[in-house]
């Protein structure tokens, strides 16, 4: 339930009400009497003793209220079960005491009332303006009351939407649109445990997010839809495209194992976010994005996001929760509401936002030359420019030499191909143009929602269907969802929801350093390919007669046809047509909650929640394929379940000046893995994929369980509703860790103070003034299975003979818990009647006893030791700026927010013996964390320039800059300096305009794809110097034994195109990392929408549809800023894994992405 | 709270023990077949094939990353494999029968492969590798191989003394000897014999000593005892092929053979060329196959028709049907031990002896499969090449070059021997590389020594004339 519905269903309760002169006291004592609510207010400021009057017959407690307070000029907030009772600030030209002389009213007026959407609002309080009169809409938002004159205005109001007052005039039909209302003074977020506080109280910063927010983001995967909403969130969208994973990282990286992804909680319920197919992060070696647990989720189905930043927030949630929380909170149906259908459509097309930077002058080949030249007696030689009567013949070889694209300027030459055929030696259309396609999405959701009396229900059902970039490339996704809330005895509450998801992969593509990836192929094909020749995929007797310099092996007629001896590199067409991949996934995410009333304020509740998937992973590759000549099979069944049981006993008290939100209870959190399959090599029969009817075969089998037990206290003990105090304590029993250590311990404390309200603060513009000030703790316990040694018994045998090694990684017997401590210190301010609002953090945290797979010297027989290691400091401030600079009398309004963060990364220790922990590796790049550095540093491996004191390249005597030999140095780090993000919006009526910049700022980045393009010539990078030799800068040196000495002297000596690129990287194994290291700043604009609302007015007649909306947007629409060349610097995580960070590898291009959305009320 | 969590915590797929035959077998498997992997780099070195550019290291570039580091850690896991069966599994039994042989034999295999591994790098971890899990030392220093050799020889002897016929050994689980303790015997002796040759030139007493205890003992005598693994074919299995099938299986570009070979077969019309290489792609074409050789570290910027040059003859080894052992310790390598040592006049014989042993050598070595070569073609060419001739250097340098072809596929070896005696006299190819174009005299250590074990890594480097590069020499490369 989401905050303002739970207020909603707080103010529909209806009332009876008949008291004469009684005081003001002795009214809210009657309606506490009648309903569950309880005011709350400083007597110095409220004047209970006033005696009043007030008649109600069964309205609704909203009704009553503003016919009470309005005149009164009091405002009021709710929390939770509580209405706060202040003093209003536009009291002064309102009569201190209720008119009790009224006018005759004699002018009838009726209308409507409907909210932003044109859905009809029930339950809004109208009153006339000065007096006690009023009414409340009906249940399809109309109401009628009379009015003594035309000069009479309306006063509208309703919780969480803004107040409207209109002179009638002389309408008798009013059409009212209320537009949500700017709540932040009464802002109630949902925390930890599902427990929803007030802002107000909390000691800590989160961040919010509304469910249409992320529904209107159209995007496939949730998490990407995160990006630049909220301060100290950095996202990461996958470089496998829609169907891959994203990577999240809130507050800085603060784990060393290279996960340091959020725990996400869907009402209430843990869900399971772990990519399992994630490719290793150690060496990307290559495979597929197998999506992550959050791309499941289904964004139209969520009412709103808290994203709970540190330990401070998170203490409840303890170890899963020390990155960071993302708590959703899904729709549900109000009470008293007829029932409300809702359809909402978007379609969409993506296309490439940045493509590589091909260059289109000179094709294959070598030294401005062919590789080979066929005589007139059609004997193949290597080409020299005296060679006369044939006609130049490109290699399908692997070398360098012919593969490259260092060969001749393409002038439309004619020439014979590697297959044979006489070609015009002409630049390759461009290669994403012959292969990919535009990626096209269409979600669907119709959803039903209403309530009753004493039940509220939701129901949704959500199709999404996405034609990936890669051809053959499909995800399919249906989400069904219902909800019910029923008070089923007297204090007794019943709360219950299903969603079931059923999603369908076809496809994913290849990523990374994988042969089956269609960028590695595509990034260094020869410029000059017939690519038609690479669309006829199968090899015919002709094209493998004409192939030169193939070497001869698994070439054959109907094999896969590619260009070059390269046993992984993979024809892409076939790639699609003859190899195949799918997955189906099967997944619930229920809950059941029982609340019982104990008492009045005190609650207790029992929860069930589980999140259960299946998952059948099916692949085939067809005999032929290049790197599985005999074809292969695999089948895996995945099964996961994350169970959680959870008992909490709420406790709400008001003594005096103090108010108690006391919370205490117990956790059974289990996790249950399991995979089986079995993988087959050597089709029995070609062209049948079922496992088990191959010669080969390798079963799996891979179990993982781990339960954690937990009980927590929590309390909140506020003073006058301005100062409130949080102290929280958890203790956890977690499986994975030793017996003797497996109990763990952690507290919080937080201060909040909000020093208007305290100090009754008159500063001019300064409506709110809030300090807070907190500090926590949060223990951690790892995976299962590390705590003793195994031995790993091969799949198959040889001869008949059981084989075995023993593990790889030594484990540690006295593993200890993790633990992050953290504080936090903020403030937030509201100037100029909430037209500018500002919040700032600071945080600290320190992670220690990290647990942690730590690279060692393999000379020990072992290549990790999982050990508590480590401690890594983050520190950090996140600032938020919102306003509304211009908001005309006529409606317009232009609204604007900025979000800033940085974050400074430290990592202070490592275990003795632990120079550095490699996070990530990709040959001749490291991203790694080391004492006394940040983490994240990118350091070249193996190869790196030779340089003088000043830094300048020393240059040997054939002009080319010399290489030296070297084990490790720094040349960057993959972290951000700080990230944004700027929203506007502009409202005109139902006109809305509304637009995301994506800010980063600071980092750098690796290319490996770049590398690719230098060491065969395709980007336009390579051209200079291509004719006419090329000056590399730097100062000449000499040889002098086995040293080269300076010679002051610049260079001068001209050099190749190719043979310096070829210095630089001879191969991808062999680069000089710094040449292909670029800033990872951008500005990017992630988003824009214009959506238009149809007026009411319009609508009003029309019986069937109520409200309607369309909207245009744009995601990932270009750039301000951009340092890169041929790719997006944010779309480069191969997985969620830390360790892929500051690495791009051949990714999937981001996609620009432009849509309409449609949304209809019925 | 945590009931069950020690068994919830206890993986349910992998056992904390295991037979000591399980951790042999894979032991065998792993660590005697990876004696023929490697030709893309040693192999090169010493000139039997001609990897091209596709492979640093035979261009004379270092490549720490993809071959050194591969190479170091699965050595490193080899001896970790093999150790578990005396820390582990078989501790306390030493001196029972049920354990006293079976160690010895996990022991002299483990010699074994030290020896490969002292021989490649040089200095090395070894009195802290090896070591059980709880009692790790995480950053190990590095061994002189003076030491090294000295102590695998003491415990060569001692493992050897511990073999009793009677005892409880591997059975099938030892696919190399089905567990007989006389052949372990004969295969202890004789790297006996090939630990002590290797230290000729450095120490020539303790060479000596070693050379003539060995000779005393009971050897390797016939082609039937000799150290051979069994391989499968590539149909229904998922490993366990013969060493030139796994190049096979990746680029063929790698599987190209050098010209020095190529010329010495030819120029000896040696019979087991056909076996060996396959010739030319284009004179296949053309119909009148002929063999080339192609030139060793050519560089990258060479153009050249690889069609023109011949590749190894893996179909042999690759038709599905026929699958021949992997000899890793050969009978021919004693009867060629015995001819030097005959030459030095050590253990009794005599320069007189030297030819015997050398064309026996040369026999024993044409019979092994996949030659198989006929008597008479074998008698033919050792009536052509069986004399040995000249100053005992000369008669060395026969003797060495015939065991250079014997030792095809045998990189590792090869690359020793070639070292130690310089023969056969073998030229550089012409790319510079890192060696100023020499070829390399050793394997540079893992790049992940230098990262996680930079202290020793640098001790050991330190140690070295040419600090860790291709160019140092190894304690008993001194000739």
């Amino acid at each position: 339930v989401s905050p303002d519905q739970a207020t909603q269903e707080l103010l529909s309760q209806r009332i009876s009400l008949q008291l004469k002169n009684k005081s003001l006291k002795q009214v809210l004592a009657t309606i506490e009497k009648q309903t569950q609510v309880k005011f709350i207010y400083v007597p110095q400021n409220i004047r209970v003793d006033r005696d009043l009057s007030l008649v109600a017959t069964n309205e609704q407690l909203s009704a009553v209220l503003e016919r009470l307070f309005a005149p009164l000029a009091i405002t009021y907030e709710v929390s939770e079960n509580r209405i706060i009772l202040t003093k209003g600030k536009t009291s002064e030209i309102l009569p201190a005491e209720p008119a009790t002389t009224v006018a005759s009213l004699e002018q009838a007026v009726s209308g409507t009332v409907s909210d932003d959407k044109g859905e009809s609002l029930p339950g809004v309080s109208i009153t006339i303006k000065g007096t006690t009169q009023g009414t409340t809409t009906d249940a399809q938002g109309a109401f009628k009351l009379n009015v003594a004159d035309g000069n009479a205005v309306l006063v509208f109001s309703f919780v969480g939407y803004a107040k409207q007052e209109i002179t009638v005039g002389t309408q008798s039909i009013l059409t009212v649109r209320l537009l949500p209302g700017d709540q932040t003074l009464n802002e109630v977020v949902v925390t930890a445990l599902g427990i929803k506080r007030e802002k107000k109280a909390l000691a800590y910063s989160t961040g919010e997010i509304k469910g249409s927010d992320l529904a209107q983001a159209n995007v496939t995967n949730l998490g990407t839809a995160l990006s630049a909403k909220v301060s100290g969130v950095q996202v990461t969208s996958s470089a496998g495209g829609m169907s891959g994973s994203s990577r999240i990282v809130i507050r800085g990286n603060s784990s060393l194992s290279g996960n340091s992804q959020p725990l996400y909680v869907i009402d209430g319920v843990p869900i399971d976010n772990s990519n399992r197919r994630a490719i290793s992060s150690y060496q990307l070696q290559g495979g597929l994005d197998g999506g992550d647990g959050i791309s499941n989720i289904n964004p139209n189905d969520i009412e709103s996001m808290t994203i709970l930043k540190g330990p401070n927030g998170t203490a409840l949630y303890g170890q899963l929760g020390a990155n960071g929380v993302v708590i959703i909170t899904t729709k549900s149906g109000r009470r008293n509401r007829r029932p409300s259908i809702q359809y909402s459509g978007s379609y969409s097309v993506g296309n490439a936002l940045v493509k590589p930077d091909y260059q289109n002058e000179y094709g294959q080949g070598y030294n401005g030359q062919f590789t080979f030249y066929r005589q007139a007696n059609g004997v193949v030689v290597p080409f020299n420019s005296t060679l006369t009567g044939g006609i130049p013949k490109l290699s399908a070889g692997r070398n360098p030499t012919t593969r490259g694209s260092w060969g001749p300027k393409m002038q439309g030459q004619k020439i014979e191909d590697m297959w044979g055929d006489t070609v015009s030696y002409s630049p390759v259309t461009d290669p994403y143009k012959a292969f990919f396609r535009p990626e096209k999405q269409a979600m669907n959701t119709v959803s039903v929602d209403g309530g009753g009396e004493k039940v509220n229900y939701y129901f949704s059902l959500t199709n999404l269907t996405n034609d990936g970039f890669t051809p053959t490339n499909k995800l399919n996704r249906n989400s069904v969802t219902v909800k019910l809330s029923a008070d089923i005895a007297k204090g007794l509450n019943l709360d219950t929801k299903v969603n079931y998801v059923n999603q369908f992969v076809n496809n994913r593509p290849y990523v990374g350093d994988d042969g089956l990836n269609p960028v590695y192929r595509f990034l260094y094909i020869p410029r000059s390919l017939n690519m038609d020749g690479l669309k006829r995929y199968e090899y015919t007797a002709k094209d493998i007669r004409y192939s030169q310099d193939l070497g001869g092996n698994g070439y054959f007629v109907g094999g896969e046809k590619i260009f070059e001896s390269n046993s992984v590199t993979s024809n892409p067409f076939w790639t699609i047509n003859n190899t195949h991949n799918e997955d189906t996934r099967d997944r619930i995410i229920a809950y059941a909650k029982l609340n019982y009333e104990l008492a009045k304020g005190i609650n207790l509740q029992a929860r069930y929640g589980t999140d259960l998937y299946y998952e059948r992973q099916f692949a085939w590759k067809a005999v032929g394929t290049r790197i599985s000549q005999t074809g292969d099979v695999a089948e895996n069944m995945e099964y996961n379940k994350t169970e959680n049981i959870d008992a909490l006993l709420m406790i709400n008290r008001e003594v005096g000046d103090f108010s108690i939100n006391a919370n205490f209870g117990a956790n059974h959190l289990s996790n249950k893995y399991r995979i089986t399959g079995n993988a087959g090599s050597q089709l029995s029969i070609p062209g049948l994929y079922a496992i088990g009817r191959t010669v080969l075969n390798t079963p799996r089998l891979g179990v993982a369980e781990s339960v954690i037990n937990s009980v927590y206290g929590q309390a909140s003990v506020g003073f006058r509703n301005y100062l409130f105090l949080d102290v929280s304590a958890r203790n956890d029993w977690s499986s994975t860790l030793p017996i003797t250590n497996s109990s763990f311990f952690y507290p919080s404390v937080g201060l909040s103070w909000a020093v208007t309200d305290a100090l009754k603060l008159n500063v001019p513009a300064l409506d709110y003034f809030k300090v807070r000030v907190s500090y926590a703790q949060a223990g951690r316990s790892g995976d299962p299975y590390n705590t003793l040694g195994y031995y790993g018994l091969n799949a198959n045998t040889f001869l008949n003979q059981p084989l075995a090694t023993y593990t790889s990684t030594i484990v540690d017997p006295n593993l200890k818990n993790e633990l992050k401590t953290s504080y936090e210190a903020g403030a937030e301010l509201r100037f100029l009647k909430n037209r500018l609002n500002l919040d700032f953090t600071y945080y600290h945290s320190v992670t220690s006893n990290q647990i942690i797979p730590i690279v060692i010297s393999q000379s020990t027989g072992y290549s990790t030791k999982v050990t508590n290691a480590g401690r890594i400091e983050n520190k950090g401030v996140e600032f938020l700026i919102a306003g509304t600079p211009v908001k005309l009398t006529n409606g317009f309004s232009w609204d604007l927010g900025f979000n800033f963060s940085a974050n400074r990364n430290k990592v202070l220790e490592l275990i003795d013996g632990v120079n550095e922990i490699v996070v990530g590796s990709d040959r001749n790049i490291r991203v790694v964390a080391a004492p006394g550095e940040p983490y994240g540093q990118l350091k070249a491996a193996d190869y790196a320039w030779l340089k003088d004191a000043n830094g300048n390249r020393l240059i040997d005597d054939k002009g080319l800059p010399i290489v030296q030999s070297i084990s490790t140095v720094a040349i960057g780090n993959a972290t951000p300096k700080w990230i944004g993000g700027i929203t506007n919006t502009f409202s005109y009526k139902g006109l809305s305009l509304s637009g995301l910049i994506d800010i980063r700022q600071g980092g750098q980045i690796f290319s490996q794809g770049r590398v690719q393009e230098a060491a065969y010539g395709t980007s336009k990078r390579t051209l200079e110097g291509r004719e006419g030799g090329l000056i590399a800068s730097g100062i000449k040196a000499r040889r002098e034994g086995n040293q080269w000495i300076s010679t002051g002297q610049a260079n001068d000596i001209p050099t190749t195109a190719q043979a310096y690129w070829n210095r630089v990287a001879s191969d991808k194994g062999f680069a000089v990392a710094e040449e292909f290291l670029y800033d990872a700043s951008y500005v990017a604009i992630r988003e824009l929408r214009l959506s238009y609302q149809l007026p009411a007015s319009i609508l009003k007649n029309n019986k069937v549809v109520r409200g309607a909306s369309l909207a245009v947007y744009g995601r990932n629409l270009g750039y301000l800023e951009r340092h890169t060349d041929g790719f997006s610097p944010e779309n480069s995580s191969i997985n969620v894994n830390s360790g892929t960070m500051g690495m791009e590898q051949h990714s999937l291009p981001l996609l620009r992405t432009v849509g309409v959305d449609l949304n209809l009320n019925f | 709270c945590t009931n069950n969590f020690e068994e919830l915590n206890t993986s349910p797929t992998q056992p904390r023990s295991v037979p000591a035959e399980y951790l042999y077998s894979q032991a065998q498997l792993s660590g005697f077949l990876a004696d023929g992997t490697n030709w893309w780099q040693v192999g090169s070195w010493v000139e039997q094939w001609a990897s091209g550019s596709l492979s640093a290291p035979s261009q004379y570039l270092e490549d720490r990353d993809i071959y050194e580091t591969n190479n170091w850690t699965s050595h490193y896991e080899l001896i970790k494999n093999l150790a578990q069966i005396r820390l582990q599994i078989l501790k306390g039994q030493e001196g029972t029968p049920n354990g006293r042989t079976k160690l010895a034999i996990a022991k002299i295999t483990e010699i074994y492969f030290w020896q490969r591994m002292t021989d490649f790098w040089g200095d090395i971890p070894y009195t802290q590798a090896g070591l059980p899990d709880d009692n790790l030392i995480l950053l190990p220093k590095y061994d002189k191989q003076e030491d090294i050799y000295k102590s695998l020889i003491t415990d060569l002897d001692a493992a050897i003394g511990q073999l009793t016929a009677t005892d409880v050994s591997y059975a099938n689980a030892d696919f190399v000897y089905k567990g007989d303790v006389t052949k372990w015997r004969k295969l202890g002796n004789s790297l006996k014999l090939r630990l002590g040759m290797r230290l000729r030139y450095a120490d020539a007493a303790l060479s000596r000593k070693t050379v003539e205890e060995a000779l005393k003992a009971p050897l390797i005598e016939s082609n039937a005892d000799n150290g051979a693994m069994p391989t499968v074919t590539q149909d229904g299995n998922p490993f366990g092929y013969h060493p030139i099938i796994g190049g096979y299986n990746g680029s063929k570009e790698l599987n190209q053979m050098a010209a020095p070979f190529i010329d010495m077969l030819l120029a000896k019309n040696d019979p087991r060329l056909p076996r060996i290489a396959e010739p030319t792609e284009n004179s296949k074409k053309a119909g009148k196959p002929i063999y080339r050789g192609l030139g060793v570290a050519l560089g990258s910027s060479v153009i050249i028709n690889r069609d023109d040059y011949s590749y190894g003859n893996i179909a042999i080894y690759n038709d599905r049907k026929a699958t021949f052992p992997y000899v890793f310790l050969a009978y021919s390598d004693n009867l060629f031990f015995k001819a030097e040592a005959a030459l030095l006049g050590w253990g009794g014989l005599t320069p007189a002896q030297a030819e015997g042993f050398y064309q026996a050598g040369i026999r024993a070595a044409m019979q092994i499969q996949p030659y198989s070569i006929a008597e008479a073609d074998i008698a033919a060419y050792i009536a052509r090449e069986g004399k040995l001739t000249g100053t005992p250097e000369e008669q060395l340098e026969q003797i060495m070059t015939q065991k250079w072809i014997s030792l095809f596929m045998r990189h590792y070896e090869a690359f020793a021997e070639w070292r130690r005696t310089g023969y056969p006299k073998l030229k550089p190819g012409p790319n510079p590389g890192t060696t100023n174009g020499q070829i390399p005299r050793r394997g540079v250590y893992s790049s992940t020594e230098r990262l996680r074990n930079a202290t020793n890594y640098n001790e050991a480097s330190s140690r070295m004339a040419n600090g860790d590069t291709y160019l140092s020499k190894v304690w008993w490369d001194k000739k």
